[in-house]
């Protein structure tokens, strides 16, 4: 299921789940949020949208959809010392729970503990410029390697700490650190293509090495920075 | 590998720098209802609050505390429980000392002893020893207390001069402390909140709903208003 089906799935299970009898009045009565994360356009280039709802005191359920991707450069394959661009794009999904610690003010308002789980489908790709003598004329070519790695699926557990400011009304940041664990899933679809033949590329294992996002297994900080309307 | 674990580490250290941060600014909510409560949370549509309470003690001054001048957060407070009261389709009649009017006067003959008795019934009814609540029928855990605090029967007739049977104390003690050690550099004093709201049913005389909520956090006028509103929502489910 594409990240953006799940999202859509992940508004509608809330929707059914928000039960407007409970016992949970969010800030007077408002419950829900809307909001944008800004460290997405000032770290990557992208968007992030998302909407959250107050389920009981001291909880609140957010789902998000971020769209993001970069330009950088990496290592090329075949020429050493220079690096080549390479671009990737990720669709992500997060499902996160928060906890906010103080039991005298109900949720959202204050520090809170995060939990999340993101999914995130995306891609990489970059090209290489490469050059060779023609074996029959012995005149020197030059041709572009492109390397795309498609159908890449991510999965990340973030947890953390985080703070909640409301000002007069509605609007709200939304501040949090947290640690992430994440891992890719094999499946990946590899594609080499080169502007003449006869050239052989370099196989999935050795770019598997050398893209930045690749490892298997990684875990690393992250900053989420929301801003957001409360209705 | 070595990367990874240096990477953990650090990030392990500033999660609970924040969580130890973050432990400071936790609050307390105990809130108490009789066991007739639930048939007559859709009845309280109105309710008389006698003189709400609006206190801040500055403990900043070395030499004894101050009580700071807090007539007009006072009459704050009254619009807040006021708002949050009709948000939550309550009527809140507010008797407030500081401002009676002739139709008022009854305040020193029947709403000031019946203030003193739903004083009386909380402290002295209700009696608690190293944590172990002794005197009433509170069953732990539930929120309930079965035949619960009651007052005497003179004050049901004040049922038909108000024209409900409910009458509220609510108030509100905050206290403004200077901070220690590190705590200087943020510059802002360290302030805490008291929140309290007692209802009565003076027809069956009896207490029916009870609220302590205890904050670090200042008396202003977002937090009352969050609070406030969530104390109504909470007495009419």
């Amino acid at each position: 299921m594409r990240p953006k089906n799940i999202f859509i799935f992940s508004i509608l299970m809330i929707l059914l789940l928000a039960d407007v009898h409970a016992q949970v009045s969010g800030f007077r009565g408002k419950r829900w949020m809307l909001f944008t994360d800004l460290a997405t356009p000032a770290l990557e280039r992208g968007y992030t949208i998302g909407i959250g709802l107050a389920r009981s005191r001291r909880h609140t359920v957010t789902v998000s959809f971020a769209d993001w991707g970069r330009k950088t450069t990496v290592a090329s394959f075949v020429r050493p010392n220079v690096e080549v661009p390479l671009e990737y794009h990720f669709q992500t999904i997060e499902i996160g729970l928060n906890k906010f610690y103080n039991k005298a003010m109900p949720a959202p308002r204050g520090w809170y503990r995060m939990l999340s789980y993101r999914y995130g489908k995306g891609n990489f790709s970059y090209t290489d410029e490469i050059s060779r003598r023609d074996p029959d004329t012995g005149n020197s070519l030059t041709g572009l390697n492109t390397y795309e790695l498609t159908n890449i699926n991510r999965h990340e557990i973030n947890w953390g700490y985080g703070y909640f400011h409301l000002f007069p009304n509605r609007l709200f940041v939304d501040i949090s650190l947290n640690t992430n664990f994440g891992w890719l899933i094999n499946g990946a679809l590899y594609e080499y293509t080169s502007t003449y033949d006869g050239f052989i590329g370099p196989n999935l294992t050795i770019l598997e090495r050398t893209v930045p996002l690749d490892a298997d297994l990684s875990i690393g900080l992250s900053t989420k920075i929301r801003l957001g309307v409360l209705f | 590998m070595k990367f990874l674990i240096q990477k953990l580490t650090y990030s392990l250290l500033l999660l609970w720098g924040i969580a130890l941060l973050s432990s400071c600014s936790s609050g307390e909510l105990f809130v108490e209802k009789s066991i007739r409560h639930p048939k007559e949370s859709s009845k309280i549509t109105k309710v008389v609050s006698i003189d709400p309470q609006f206190e801040v003690i500055d403990q900043r001054e070395e030499a004894e505390e101050r009580y700071l001048a807090a007539a007009n957060r006072e009459d704050q407070f009254n619009e807040i429980l006021k708002e949050n009261a009709k948000m939550n389709e309550v009527e809140l009649q507010i008797i407030d000392s500081d401002n009676l009017s002739s139709s008022d006067l009854v305040y020193f003959n029947e709403l000031m002893p019946l203030r003193k008795q739903i004083w009386n019934a909380n402290w002295f009814q209700d009696v608690a020893v190293m944590g172990v609540t002794y005197g009433s029928n509170y069953v732990p855990n539930t929120g309930e207390f079965r035949r619960g605090l009651v007052m005497d029967a003179q004050f049901s007739n004040l049922s038909k001069a108000y024209n409900t049977p409910y009458f509220a104390l609510n108030g509100v003690i905050a206290s403004v402390v200077k901070r220690k050690g590190l705590g200087t550099i943020l510059g802002k004093p360290k302030s805490k909140m008291l929140y309290y709201f007692i209802l009565v049913n003076v027809e069956s005389s009896e207490v029916l709903y009870r609220e302590v909520r205890s904050l670090n956090k200042p008396a202003s006028k977002l937090n009352l208003h969050s609070i406030t509103y969530d104390s109504f929502r909470i007495l009419r489910k």
